[in-house]
Order: C-alpha cells, then sequence, then structure tokens
C-alpha cells in the first residue's frame, strides 16, 4: 500500500492545513500561558511543528509495519512506545537547536524550553496518537474500498461467465441437417444450394460473434431469427409455416441478442419437426409504456408429446438469463394448453443499456 | 434386387437419399416415409429388404419403430448427430450414415448390406444394437407399445407401477396396462429415478401413487398403493425407498 498523504495532493494539504491548525494552538500556548515573545512564540510553533509535520508523514511507516491483523498487542504496543519514543527524542533534540541557532533569540531559551518540556512531551504524544489514528483509519478504509471493487470486479466476471454458460448454443443437429439439405440441393437446385450456404453463413457469424451480454435492436434480433426459419423452411418445406405481427415502432426497442432464439428452437424441435401436419409459429410483438412485449407460439401434436413449461434447460437458460440481465424473474411466462405452446418475454426498455457494458 | 425403402422426414434428405440410389444398380426403392408411424406399417406390409432410417422423426422416432418390430429388415442408420447412436453403432450396425455423406460412403454401406442380404444372414444384430443404444439412452419420456393393431404412446407421467412377466414388463397407467418387450433393468436404468422405484425384483412404482408403506412381517414391508393394491417390497427396494423418502 502506497502512502496516502504524500502520494495525494488534496490530502496533502489537508495535512498541511491540519499542522498550521496544531502549530497555531501551539502558539497560542506559549504566548498566553508561558509568556514567550511573539518572535519567540512564531519561531518556536513554526519550527517544531514543522519538524514534526515531517516526522508525522514517516509515521505512516510505523503503522504500516504495526498492522492489528498481523500482530498482538505486545507487539503493537512496543512498536508503539518505541516510534513515540524516537519520535519525541527526535523532535526535541532537533527543535531544539534548530530554534538555538536563530539569532535574536538569546541564552534564555534553555530555561524557556526546559519549563516547557513536559508540556511539549505531553502535547507530542496526543499528536502522535491523531496521527496514527488517521493513520489507521485511512488504511481501514482504503482497504475497504479495494475490498468492495474487487468484489464488485468478481461479480461482473462470475456474471459474464454465467451468461457465456447461459447463450445459446448452435445446435449441431440443426447445423448438419442444414449441411446435408445444402448437399441435396447441389445436385438438384445449385441457385437454391448458395442461397441457404450465404443463409446459414449470416446465422452463424451472427451466433458465433455476439458476446453473450450484448444489446442490440429487436429489429436486428428478429433478422437473425428470420434467417433461422429460412433455413428450417428448407428442411422442412410446407410444414413450417410462420406468421408475423410486429408493430413497426418496436423494431428499435432494445433486447439482449440471441435470446429469443432458443424459443424458436425449441418451437422447432418440439412443434415442428416432432408432428406430421403442418406447424404455424406466430411471432408478434408490442410495445408499451417502456415494455417491449414478444410472444412467440407455436402448434404441437398433444398426442406424442406433453408439454413442460420451463423444465427444457434452453427455457431454464433464458429464464436466468433475464435475471441476470434485468434483476427479475418476472419477464417470462411460459403457456402450454389445448395443443399451443406460448412463451411471452417482457423487456424492459429502461435501465437496459446498463449492463450493455459490463466488461 | 435390393428392394429398399426410406424413412426420414426431410423431403430433401430423401431426395438426396434417392438420387445417390438411383446410381447404384441393385437397389429398387419401393417407399419413401415421413415418420415412424409410416414407416412401421410400410415395413409390415412391404417388407423390405433394406430400410434407410432416420432417428429424430415426428410421431415415433427410429428406436421406438424397432422396438414395435417383430421382424426386422437390414437397417441403416442415417442420422445428423446422435453421440448414442454413434457410440451404438460402431460395433454392431449394418452402417449408419452421418449427415451429410457422400456418395462413395452410401455405396460402401449399401454394399456391406447387400452382402448380409444375399448371405441370407438373420441373425444381424439390430436387436443388439437398441439394447445397447437402451444402455447410453438417458431418461426417457414416453414409451410406445402396440396393443392390437395399434400404437399406444405411453407418456411416463401416466404411469402407476411396472411389473415384470418372463421376457415382458406389464406398463399400468391411468388407463390401462400395456406390454412391453423390455427388461426391468431397462426401465430402472431409463426411468427418472426421481419419480419412480424399483422396489422389488418384479416391481418399480412411481412414488407419487405410494400410499403408504406397511409392516408385513417382522422385517418385511409391502407398498399399498393409491388404487389399494399391495406390492412386495424387497429389503433392497425398502433401502432404497428409505434413501429417496428421507424416513
Amino acid at each position: 500500500m502506497i502512502h496516502p498523504i504524500a502520494n495525494n495532493r488534496r490530502y496533502l494539504v489537508i495535512y498541511s492545513i491540519f499542522w498550521t491548525l496544531i502549530a497555531t494552538i501551539h502558539g497560542v500556548f506559549l504566548f498566553n500561558f508561558y509568556n514567550a515573545s511573539i518572535y519567540l512564540t512564531i519561531v518556536d510553533s513554526f519550527i517544531f511543528n514543522l519538524f514534526y509535520a515531517i516526522i508525522g508523514l514517516g509515521l505512516w511507516y510505523a503503522v504500516k509495519f504495526s498492522q492489528m491483523e498481523t500482530n498482538n498487542i505486545g507487539n503493537l504496543v512496543l512498536n508503539h512506545l518505541t516510534a513515540i519514543s524516537i519520535t519525541l527524542v527526535v523532535l526535541l533534540v532537533f527543535g531544539f537547536y534548530s530554534v538555538k541557532t536563530i539569532p535574536v533569540i538569546n541564552e534564555g531559551y534553555s530555561e524557556f524550553f526546559n519549563s516547557t518540556l513536559i508540556w511539549r512531551i505531553l502535547t507530542g504524544i496526543v499528536e502522535y496518537i491523531l496521527i496514527v489514528l488517521i493513520y489507521y483509519l485511512l488504511m481501514y478504509y482504503f482497504n475497504f474500498i479495494e475490498k468492495i471493487n474487487l468484489e464488485a470486479e468478481l461479480k461482473t466476471n462470475v456474471k459474464v461467465a454465467e451468461l457465456n454458460v447461459l447463450k445459446s448454443q448452435i445446435n449441431p443437429h440443426f447445423l448438419f441437417n442444414s449441411l446435408n439439405s445444402i448437399s441435396a440441393l447441389t445436385i438438384s437446385e445449385s441457385k437454391k444450394a448458395q442461397e441457404m450456404v450465404l443463409k446459414l453463413s449470416d446465422f452463424l457469424r451472427f451466433s458465433i460473434s455476439e458476446k453473450p451480454d450484448t444489446i442490440r435492436s429487436f429489429s436486428e434480433e428478429l433478422d437473425n431469427i428470420y434467417t433461422y426459419l429460412d433455413i428450417e423452411k428448407v428442411r422442412f418445406g410446407e410444414r413450417l409455416c410462420i406468421k408475423k405481427d410486429i408493430a413497426k415502432k418496436c423494431l428499435d426497442a432494445k433486447i439482449p441478442s440471441l435470446i429469443l432464439q432458443p424459443i424458436v428452437e425449441n418451437a422447432i424441435k418440439h412443434g415442428v419437426s416432432k408432428s406430421i401436419d403442418n406447424v404455424e409459429i406466430r411471432i408478434t410483438a408490442d410495445c408499451f409504456q417502456g415494455f417491449l412485449k414478444v410472444q412467440i407460439e407455436n402448434d404441437f401434436d398433444q398426442e406424442i408429446a406433453k408439454v413442460k413449461t420451463g423444465n427444457g434447460i434452453g427455457l431454464q437458460n433464458i429464464i436466468q438469463r433475464l435475471k441476470l440481465i434485468f434483476g427479475r424473474d418476472d419477464l417470462i411466462s411460459i403457456n402450454g394448453e389445448n395443443g399451443k405452446f406460448l412463451v411471452t418475454i417482457t423487456f424492459p426498455q429502461n435501465g437496459i443499456y446498463d449492463t450493455n457494458n459490463i466488461n | 434386387m435390393i428392394r429398399t425403402i426410406l424413412i426420414d422426414d426431410e423431403p430433401l434428405a430423401r431426395s438426396l437419399l434417392h438420387n445417390y440410389l438411383d446410381k447404384i444398380e441393385d437397389v429398387e426403392v419401393i417407399g419413401e416415409f415421413g415418420n415412424g408411424f409410416d414407416g412401421l406399417k410400410a415395413i409390415t406390409n412391404l417388407k423390405p429388404d433394406l430400410v434407410f432410417l432416420d432417428i429424430q422423426m415426428p410421431k415415433l422416432n427410429g428406436f421406438e419403430m424397432l422396438e414395435l418390430l417383430d421382424d426386422l429388415p437390414h437397417i441403416i442408420f442415417v442420422t445428423a448427430y446422435d453421440q448414442y447412436a454413434v457410440k451404438a453403432f460402431e460395433s454392431n450396425a449394418v452402417d449408419y450414415l452421418l449427415k451429410p455423406f457422400s456418395q462413395e460412403r452410401l455405396l460402401n454401406a449399401f454394399q456391406k448390406a447387400k452382402e448380409l442380404i444375399q448371405n441370407s444372414s438373420h441373425n444381424y444384430p439390430v436387436k443388439q444394437l437398441i439394447s445397447d443404444h437402451e444402455q447410453h439412452l438417458e431418461t426417457i419420456d414416453r414409451i410406445a407399445v402396440k396393443t392390437g393393431t395399434k400404437i399406444k404412446i405411453i407418456f411416463i407421467e401416466d404411469i402407476e407401477y411396472l411389473e415384470s412377466q418372463d421376457d415382458y414388463v406389464m406398463i399400468y397407467t391411468v388407463d390401462g396396462k400395456y406390454l412391453k418387450q423390455k427388461t426391468m433393468k431397462y426401465f430402472e436404468n431409463s426411468l427418472p429415478n426421481e419419480s419412480f422405484i424399483r422396489v422389488h425384483r418384479s416391481y418399480m412404482v412411481r412414488i407419487d401413487f405410494v400410499e403408504q408403506i406397511e409392516l408385513y412381517e417382522k422385517d418385511s414391508y409391502v407398498i399399498k398403493l393409491k388404487n389399494g393394491q399391495t406390492i412386495p417390497v424387497s429389503k433392497s427396494g425398502y433401502n432404497r425407498l428409505r434413501s429417496s423418502l428421507n424416513f
């Protein structure tokens, strides 16, 4: 730990003011109670307190050397007794001889000094205690601040790590099936194959490059979902129908990136790919009073699949992510009844930027 | 000619297979199907020599479909990504193809199957392969059974208890009982063990369906089920009950 006062201009100024005040009190005492002349008063207070101020800076090291956590009481007392003795001896010897070298201070100074010696020692001790206490306080204050910062940093790191884990991963099943579709298209419809390669590239680029805490515009997020659904549409053909109802004013709303992706993937996995009938995926969005509300709904075949709302890892991850980003767990609702699976998420639009620069 | 059918839910995947197979001389594709139900029917009716089978499909998946067949044709699995399948097939399958695959890879798999078919070796190990798959399987969430000519999907939430009967297991559910050709060990491994407990060599119960556990004789217990029936509890079964119900 560096010297808290010597390395901080503001504290140095306060320290100087502190000693000016002490020196003034010193002077008032000498003048009023020991009948010193104005001249002697000024010279004596100035020199002794200047010396003490300089020694006082050095006392930091005595305090640093005597931290309460690492020393027992005996050591602490011994350290401070040693420090206070040295401080007083140095102060009084140097002070005395320095004042004596000043012209016009006559022979009588020795007697004057002797008569004030007890007083000097007592005030010296009080000042020592005061300085040391301030140093201890500063030390604990700085340690405390450092700890708080460290904790905050740790929390941020943990949060980033958690978000990383929760971020939607590219589903290998989707990837290899898409590649297989492309393989098929190269034989029959090369133009369409190329289209699909481009779409798949767009989708992969978006998924891979996104940082887990990125907040982006709803329209960008939607574009990525549409790209994904376009690819799936090639795979499933007629079986996949998409219906969109997005309020135009919502397109600039902010949303954590890739947070809707797992929901759409679930709709494909549990709705489309398990059903023989055509399955509709409905995406609707509306904005109101500082919130963006997104609903994703899909049909599913009740005969072959039971709905487990919120049991899936994908949905759990979204709930966790929403909690980490917004600090709330009431933003998502999941509902599966009568062959329809509906996920509704409300994204608060105020304060969403706070988490934007998490690292 | 090798009479072949294709079962895959994606039209493009089927068309690719079809396209590749058209270039092989001895193959006759006699049908294409998009789900496990239709596939099951087709295999039973058409009795093909060879089936190209996807695993993830609507209605019944590839494994569930095979479980319901009495006579198995030769199977080549065609799958996108299935870590369990890959593991299971490595030793036993006629072959498995990982999507996307090349024409050469397909030809290679076909040659293997053709050899087996022409040597009319019926001992080929799909049954073995399925049971291998079971060992790697995570918990299941449904069971496909045959009732007469119909196929019934049992959700595990609807199961009350299971009783072993020789090579079969009788599954008692909220809407009736169904026989399945499986071992108790299989169900012990694949039903979620937070909801089901094997209480006896021949019995497994759903925890929620237990009314109470009664002392039958000294050191011997029975379970009273919610429908009033009692089933025996073995010593190790009792220990399992204790540890999972914390009493």
